[in-house]
């Protein structure tokens, strides 16, 4: 048998275990700095070649950023071991992959008839969905997330005043708060492996 | 009470667990925090005794063996866990 103090200590323990392993969110920080760059080179590079700035054909400057970045999750996706989830962290990808079912549906529309939003506006629609990927992580506690997400918000924001600056606000935008979160969040998941 | 689950680390195991789908051996000794002999006898025991379900293959040419919890070691680990309460309950009172 146990005795009651014994009992005590290990019902602390299992508490702990599970507040840990439950309340886990671990974002994969890549994946935002690999997407973050490839969304930020994407608005750019549509705004340097709307303003004449750069040839047409550096549309391919672009899409070679998007493809990278495509390629780049599913060797990494391959190489990561889903299985080691928590809950938490599979609800979180489910918020995600919605984020992205969204913009692709966009996406897809936009193919067949840019009439509503246009180019630059699935890059808008991509930055609004991406802020909602950053709440939701900054609503478990993440501060970073939560800066991240005002960031997004604040260049959507600006990319509506500035009719003229809207490829360069959206690339902004995601440069630093999409991409930047990820950077943050791998340094300090790295100061706290040390 | 659950005399396996008396061990406070195959209670750890178990509760490591909880809320993942599967995890590794690796992963669990990480977080459990004993020897490679120790877990792999606690860990063989779980599994002989159907509380945990093991599943071994090859990454990389390097066997790897990763762990979940099965509805009988849920269902023990709940109701061992709500024994352990009831003897706190109990405690002040004898």
């Amino acid at each position: 048998m146990i005795e009651g103090s014994e009992a005590s200590e290990h019902l602390a323990m299992v508490d702990r275990i599970v507040e840990r392993t439950s309340t886990r969110l671990n974002v994969g920080a890549e994946y935002f700095v690999v997407w973050g760059l490839a969304s930020a080179t994407m608005s750019l590079m549509y705004q340097l070649i709307g303003t004449h700035l750069a040839p047409a054909n550096a549309i391919w400057i672009a899409w070679g950023a998007a493809l990278a970045a495509v390629a780049f999750s599913i060797w990494r996706g391959k190489c990561a071991r889903l299985e080691r989830l928590s809950f938490l962290e599979r609800e979180f990808l489910t918020v995600l992959k919605v984020a992205m079912m969204v913009t692709f549906f966009v996406f897809i529309i936009e193919i067949f008839g840019p009439n509503l939003f246009g180019v630059i506006g699935l890059g808008a629609i991509w930055s609004f969905a991406a802020s909602i990927v950053l709440f939701y992580i900054a609503m478990h506690g993440n501060r970073r997330a939560l800066v991240g997400g005002i960031i997004l918000l604040l260049s959507l924001a600006v990319a509506n005043y500035k009719p003229d600056f809207v490829g360069y606000a959206l690339s902004a935008g995601m440069f630093v708060g999409y991409a930047g979160f990820g950077a943050l969040e791998l340094i300090a998941s790295s100061r706290a492996s040390d | 009470m659950d005399e396996l689950l008396l061990s406070k680390i195959r209670l750890a195991i178990v509760a490591e667990l909880l809320a993942s789908q599967w995890a590794s051996f690796s992963e669990l000794q990480k977080s459990v925090g004993t020897t490679n002999g120790n877990l792999s006898a606690h860990l063989g025991k779980l599994v002989e005794h159907a509380y945990v379900e093991e599943e071994k293959s090859f990454v990389d040419r390097r066997p790897h063996s990763r762990y979940r919890l099965t509805p009988l070691g849920r269902e023990r680990m709940i109701a061992h866990v709500r024994s352990l309460q009831m003897l706190l309950e109990k405690e002040p009172q004898s």
